[in-house]
């Protein structure tokens, strides 16, 4: 009887050694394997607003670079507390900054994960060609503009060297597991990959989306025109800088705004800008717009203030309805000081990141024209028509050609100013970054940033940037 | 493995079969339970005196024997006991208590699934008694072990009440696996999830906080492979065994109250300037770089003074154990409120636990363990963050006052003024937690036990958080709830037996199945109409709703055979087989092993057991493998993580790589010790080991250009070899006298022997910690990396660093970084000294570790020369001024003003420390006066002192060298960051006994 007992007991724990396996088939709850996610069409979409999503992100989009773009030229002051940005204001930073680690760590993210639609898209059931075509333009869209701000923040500007010295790899093959140890590019191959993306990306995509959020939050032939142009611009191709800036404004979405209220309004003024809303945007413990560019008072960090050199740059002129976008407050180091208005929401973080707007795209074209043609009157019109926009008396009588281009790199410099122009407008015209300091002389080494440390520990072809 | 669980079987037949042979004349059963304490003695060896009859106890110290008609004594013996010869009379119950005569040896010891008497173990077990942090003011249990056990190196990560702790058990065998060990409470292995959190320590929640250390009789560490084999794929960073309180059957109802009273300090904190020191220094510093002086306010205020305080601690607990002849429990609750050093900080505590077992008849007994615990706790921002009092307090600006002139609370942005947070809204966690385990036993035949558990461990976190107006304009708030609810059960045959005179045998064959589920909701908002309105559900603006969870799944088989023979020669041995979820799909099971044999030469007939030399003397060498399971949920599979959004829709983006071979990794220990009773007055237990982990699960770094930081391998090789010393002496005893000294060491050195392709300069591959550690193949797995700084030159005042080559240089790179260093200590240990006289006792015990190296990651901040956005420490006024000059920082205009402070040695500072961590003075009430109360047993009063000394190296900069800011983390370990120091504490206590 017990005898009985016991071989049924054991009968039964040898049993249970094949009966589980089911138990331990346990899958995630939150997470779509990769099988799973090109197989359909709605899953697939959400692949492609990934690309998207990954560039709301502080380092993308979310203001980190544009913050870097501003205070390591001469527009802001970095007052916060946070060394690694401190180095960068100071041109003393080394390569362990795991903040520029982060910075190169998200462009490549949205590299990839554009890579990844661009290589998988075509297998997705359920999606018309149309759609596939446009997903692959929006994923080369945002590739390109990666490659921009990554070419912008790692490589000496083209004026340096004529785009012959060493940018960032060119990765454009999906990861699908085998790891690749890419080189560094010149400045000129990445250039001439952006080049390619946004020309193919103008052909695929739309001008315009059913939605007005779309038509400003996603790629479009626009965009990929805008930012042609301010490549060209970049690179002194003036005649192609004017070609891509007129193509931008001939897809007839953009016009200038009439006054300074269209921030986060997604208007005709938006040419592309990245959507951000009190519950989707790309704020991190560690910064933000307006947790930057905003006082202690209304919730910001009050890290970035005005600069000595902007506020006369505006006092220059009296009445510039553009310095009326301020306020102030007490800033990180306990001080009273000028802020930005441009963003802010420093409570939910809901302010859009802009990325082109028409303003820029006029501003290019006067550029490009002025530079090409002494005096040119289009160029004149243009830098009037900002000019009045904001309450400037007009200006029309220009002694050089440079005096003209000069007026229009002013009014770049006021109109863009918090938007992350600033350090390579500055650095395309050879200028030093901040007056008086050796370090930010053009050319200088730590005018740009280097390449992550844990980058080039990870692959043996990558090259320091000198100085680092 | 099914054959070799089969084979098991058909020996455990075959026993059986042998046993049925003996025929029966007459039987003698009862129960034998030591003297001291009434608790029931298993494995008790019972003998039929002059035949070769023998049997022994059950784990419930109960036999029963056959015996002849004309047997006329039974004898009982026990390890550490003295034997007991008991004449049998005409009746059938004979109970016996035996008495000790050894201590140390007569301990049983818990072992997994089981307990054994510590003298025959051939297992490795470090075990600490309830009499040993009795009155101690420990938040939770993993801090009894500090300085207690050879081999265990267990770290405050901080002093912020509840912080979770660092526990490494002989050396870490995990690099980016969880390195914890398993807590086993009565049978039920704990979810020690990695509960993370916004607030508080930068460490993590405390896994053990709602376990009430006033109910605990003893933790069991398991360290070699013998004694963790047995918990197979969970067993490699140790296992750590709570026993709870029980009663004893047949004895009467004991009342114990106990209360303690006292106060707290910070051990030490950072300098800082006041506002005039910080103005003055500043105006000199931009003059001297031709800057423009701002116009500084004049005010002033004292940050650190503010929000650092006198902390108190009051503690009630009562309990009550006792037992009839077939029930026994244990009641105990404990009250405890305690309020940290700084500002802000409370923690309260309530806890309760039955334990309770019954005897249905002699056969079938059944049992239930419950505990049920709540702490709710006010808690302060992350150390980490510029929200924590202190943190805030040493990087707010002098200048900046909490109050504006009407006397209303200021917003001060980034180092928020942490005045006016901690004295609005609130921020707070409750934790509550179920843990319990409900059992039965049948006796199927003699010495064959079926015994069926089934657990649960139901812990629930509930953090709530609420900023007013002034410092989130609008008000937010969050509440996070996470709960990870476990179940299991197990269920296992055991066989004891004594065969002939001089062959035991113990089996124990067993099945076991587990499962949590860990979920966590978080939601927040912002936009209140008032301060008034306390709970989100007012928030405007509802801007996260997140839920998530995570599942897991063990099943288990595992078997032990343990043999000896007439008490001199052992062996065990052991296997598991587990079937996890969290395994890859080409590698769902795995199977875990060892065996061990011990020799107890003080047995053999050729060892003088009366020699004054040595009176027990046994070696013990095991061999065998464990596992770590502790890999994340689903890390196998290559996902994309869905929830995100752009532009109003769902947004998915890769977040894994796929590994279908993903695995536990393996820990294979050798382990060789010997234990001895010396001059009748010393224990010594020697122990080395080598433990290699293989498929060291490591985060292979990919290169940011695939997209993925890194992806889960099981890669690497680490190798633990080391040495234990575990002394106990009672130096002097007299009857109104007595000094005892325990004594224990453990030496570790950890070498990481292989790793993923990833070379340093130095062509050795390595895996980031942090940015200043790293795992180095060759060298420690918490190697410092980072550049060495030389000091200020005294002819220029240029602050120096070296290059690689060791030349001075005020622009050093990357690199020039070279190894600096490791975080894990050569040695740590505890000395501890017990005195008595008459009726009063004393007793001090320090604990130390020596030979690391620990990163005041904060001094990086403090110690920053150049910038004007926070406060700095009063060091850098010893600033260079002329030639000649040894100062502290470089010349105000030195081109190294802004990289003074960059990360290099100067942060990385001497962690070898001894501390005072207990010291306490009582009183015992005699007994005399006692019984004239007819009421009161037992009571003592006493004074404690925690750290009231700490013995550190002099140029040591920083407030504690205990810290470990990343709490349970493996690869990242002795860094602070603005990490509180530990408390110095002053407590009151009485004890009775009714």
């Amino acid at each position: 009887m017990k005898i009985k007992y016991i071989l049924a007991i054991s009968a039964g724990l040898t049993l249970s050694l094949n009966s589980c396996e089911k138990k331990l088939a346990l899958t995630p709850e939150q997470d779509l394997t990769e099988e799973t996610i090109f197989n359909s069409a709605s899953t697939a979409r959400s692949a492609v607003l990934g690309i998207y999503s990954t560039a709301q992100t502080l380092e993308f989009s979310g203001s980190l670079p544009q913050l870097i773009g501003e205070y390591m030229g001469d527009n802001v002051e970095f007052v916060g507390s946070f060394p690694t940005l401190q180095e960068l204001r100071d041109f003393t930073t080394v390569s362990t900054n795991t903040n520029i680690s982060g910075l190169w760590q998200v462009h490549y993210q949205v590299i990839t994960r554009a890579n990844k639609v661009i290589a998988q898209i075509g297998n997705v059931p359920g999606l018309t060609d149309a759609e596939k075509s446009q997903f692959v333009g929006e994923a080369k869209f945002m590739r390109a503009l990666a490659y921009f701000q990554l070419a912008d923040m790692f490589a000496q500007p083209f004026q340096v060297s004529n785009g012959s010295n060493l940018a960032v790899p060119l990765v454009l093959e999906d990861f699908t597991g085998t790891i690749t140890f890419p080189a560094r590019n010149t400045l000129n191959e990445v250039h001439t990959q952006i080049q390619t993306d946004l020309e193919e990306a103008s052909v695929a995509l739309p001008a315009s989306y059913a939605t007005g959020i779309d038509t400003r939050g996603r790629a479009t032939k626009g965009a990929a025109f805008a930012l042609l142009s301010r490549l060209k611009l970049y690179r002194e191709e003036w005649p192609a800088a004017v070609t891509a800036a007129r193509a931008a404004l001939a897809t007839g979405q953009y016009a200038l705004a009439a006054d300074y209220s269209f921030y986060d309004k997604n208007t005709a003024e938006d040419v592309f800008t990245i959507q951000n809303s009190a519950v989707d945007n790309g704020r991190t413990g560690s910064g933000g717009w307006a947790a930057y560019f905003r006082p202690t008072a209304v919730g910001g960090r009050g890290d970035a203030p005005f600069s000595a050199s902007l506020i006369a740059a505006y006092e220059a002129e009296p009445g510039d309805l553009r310095y009326a976008l301020k306020s102030s407050g007490t800033a990180a180091d306990g001080l009273t000081r000028v802020f930005s208005t441009k963003y802010p929401d420093a409570v939910n973080n809901s302010d859009n990141s802009p990325v082109l707007r028409t303003t820029e795209v006029y501003l290019n074209l006067a550029e490009a024209l002025a530079r090409q043609t002494a005096l040119s009157p289009e160029a004149i019109t243009i830098l009037n028509n900002l000019r009045s926009r904001a309450g400037l008396a007009p200006k029309l009588v220009f002694a050089t050609q440079q005096s003209l281009v000069d007026a229009i790199l002013l009014e770049r410099r006021k109109e863009l100013a918090f938007e992350g122009h600033r350090r390579m407008d500055i650095l395309r015209n050879r200028g030093n970054l901040r007056q008086g300091v050796t370090l930010a002389a053009f050319g200088g080494e730590k005018t740009i940033l280097p390449i992550p440390q844990r980058e080039v520990d990870n692959n043996p072809s990558l090259v320091p940037n000198p100085g680092y | 493995m099914k054959k070799l669980l089969q084979s098991l079987f058909l020996l455990l037949f075959v026993a059986i079969q042998a046993i049925a042979q003996v025929s029966p004349e007459r039987t003698v059963t009862g129960t034998v339970t030591g003297e001291d304490d009434g608790l029931p003695l298993p494995g008790v060896s019972v003998k039929v005196k002059g035949s070769n009859m023998a049997t022994q106890t059950s784990a419930n110290g109960k036999y029963s024997i056959v015996i002849s008609g004309n047997t006329s004594t039974l004898v009982f013996s026990y390890v550490g006991y003295a034997e007991k010869q008991v004449p049998v009379g005409s009746g059938s119950t004979i109970n016996v208590a035996l008495q000790i005569d050894n201590k140390q040896l007569s301990e049983v010891v818990v072992v997994g699934y089981g307990t054994q008497s510590r003298a025959l173990s051939t297992q490795t077990i470090s075990s600490v008694n309830a009499e040993s942090f009795k009155n101690v003011p420990v938040i939770s249990p993993q801090q009894i072990l500090q300085g207690q056990a050879a081999g265990v190196n267990m770290v405050n990560s901080s002093g912020i009440l509840g912080a979770a702790a660092q526990i490494t058990v002989r050396g870490g065998s995990s690099l980016n696996a969880g390195g914890q060990p398993l807590y086993v409470v009565d049978g039920v292995p704990l979810n020690t999830g990695a509960y993370t959190q916004a607030q508080g320590g930068s460490s993590g929640l405390n896994p053990l906080l709602n376990i009430n250390a006033n109910d605990i009789e003893s933790l069991s560490v398991l360290k070699d492979a013998s004694a963790v084999a047995i918990y197979g794929s969970r067993g490699a960073n140790g296992v750590v065994l709570i026993k709870t309180k029980s009663g004893a059957f047949n004895s009467k109802g004991n009342i114990n109250f106990d209360y303690y009273t006292g106060y707290s300090e910070p051990t030490d904190i950072l300098k800082y300037m006041n506002a005039d020191q910080w103005r003055q220094f500043r105006t000199e510093y931009l003059t001297a770089n031709n800057l423009a002086v701002p116009n500084y306010p004049t005010t002033s205020f004292d940050w650190a003074d503010a929000v650092v305080r006198t902390g108190k601690v009051n503690n009630f607990n009562l309990n009550a154990a006792g037992g009839s002849e077939k029930t026994k429990y244990f009641v105990g609750g404990t009250f405890s409120d305690e309020s940290g050093y700084t500002l802000g900080n409370d923690l309260e505590k309530l806890s309760g636990r039955f334990n309770f077992q019954h005897n249905v008849s002699d056969k079938v007994r059944f049992g239930l363990n419950y505990n049920l615990a709540r702490v709710n706790s006010d808690r302060i921002g992350a150390e980490n963050s510029t929200y924590a009092p202190l943190t805030a307090a040493y990087l707010q600006l002098p200048y900046v006052v909490p109050y504006d002139a009407d006397g209303n609370l200021v917003n001060t942005g980034f180092v928020q003024n942490v005045i006016g947070l901690e004295t609005t809204g609130y921020n707070t966690l409750t934790s509550t937690r179920n843990t319990g385990n409900a059992f039965a036993e049948v006796d199927i035949i003699k010495g064959l036990t079926f015994k069926t558990d089934w657990g649960i461990d139901n812990v629930l976190f509930d953090e709530r958080y609420r900023e007013v107006d002034v410092f989130t304009p609008g008000g937010y708030a969050y509440v996070s709830e996470s709960g990870d609810n476990k179940w299991l059960t197990q269920n296992t045959l055991t066989y004891n037996r004594i065969l002939g005179q001089n062959h035991t045998l113990n089996a124990l064959l067993g099945y076991s199945f587990e499962t949590a589920r860990n979920t966590n909701n978080l939601l927040d908002g912002s936009g209140f109409a008032s301060d008034d309105l306390p709970n989100l559900g007012s928030a405007s603006t509802p801007t996260t709703a997140s839920q998530t969870a995570f599942e897991f799944a063990l099943e288990s088989q595992f078997a032990r055979l343990g043999y000896g023979y007439a008490d001199k020669y052992l062996f065990e041995g052991s296997l598991r087989r587990d079937g996890s979820s969290r395994f890859g799909q080409n590698s769902k099971y795995g199977i875990f092993y060892a065996l061990s044999a011990g020799w107890v030469l003080s047995n053999e007939n050729f060892f003088n057991k009366d020699s004054k030399f040595a009176q027990f003397l046994k070696l013990t060498a095991s061999y065998g493998t464990a596992g770590n399971d502790n890999i994340g949920y689903y890390n196998y599979l290559g996902t994309f993580a869905a929830g995100a959004a752009y532009s109003d829709a769902s947004a998915s983006t890769p977040n894994r790589v796929a590994n279908p071979n993903l695995s536990w990794e393996e820990t294979a220990q050798l382990d060789v010790g010997l234990t001895a009773r010396v001059l009748n007055a010393l224990d010594v237990q020697l122990n080395y080991y080598n433990k290699l982990t293989t498929g060291l699960l490591a985060n292979v770094p990919y290169p940011f250009t695939t997209g993925f930081a890194a992806a889960s391998q099981n890669v690497g090789e680490l190798r633990n070899r080391g040495f234990e010393i575990t002394l106990g002496s009672q130096n002097i005893k007299t009857t109104n006298f007595t000094w005892n000294t325990n004594f224990n060491i453990g030496f570790n050195k950890n070498t990481v022997l292989s790793l993923p392709e990833n070379r340093d300069a130095e062509g050795r591959n390595f895996i980031l910690g942090s940015t200043a550690q790293r795992a180095i193949e060759g060298e420690s797995r918490n190697s410092f990396y980072v550049i060495r700084y030389k000091g200020i030159n005294p002819e220029t005042g240029d602050a120096e660093w070296l290059t690689k080559d060791g030349t001075p240089t005020t622009t050093p790179v990357a690199a020039d970084r070279v190894l600096a260093g490791h975080a894990d200590p050569d040695f740590v240990g505890g000395f501890t000294n017990s005195f008595r006289y008459k009726s009063f006792d004393l007793s001090a015990f320090f604990n130390f570790a020596y030979g690391n190296k620990v990163l005041i990651d904060g001094l990086r901040f403090t110690e920053n020369f150049g910038t004007g956005s926070y406060n700095k420490s009063t060091d850098l006024l010893d600033y260079w001024k002329q030639p000649g000059d040894n100062s502290f920082a470089p010349r105000l205009n030195s081109p190294t003003r802004t990289t003074f402070q960059q990360l290099s040695t100067s942060q990385l500072q001497d962690g070898s420390y001894a501390r005072l961590k207990t010291v306490t003075l009582g009183y015992n009430f005699s007994p005399e006066l006692l019984g004239k109360t007819k009421l009161i047993r037992s009571a003592r009063i006493y004074a404690l002192g925690q750290n009231l000394l700490t013995i550190q190296n002099k140029d040591f900069r920083g407030p504690d060298p205990e810290v470990s800011a990343n709490g349970a983390s493996n690869g990242v370990i002795g860094e602070s960051f603005f990490a509180l120091p530990q408390a110095k504490s002053i407590t009151f206590g009485i004890n009775l006994g009714f």
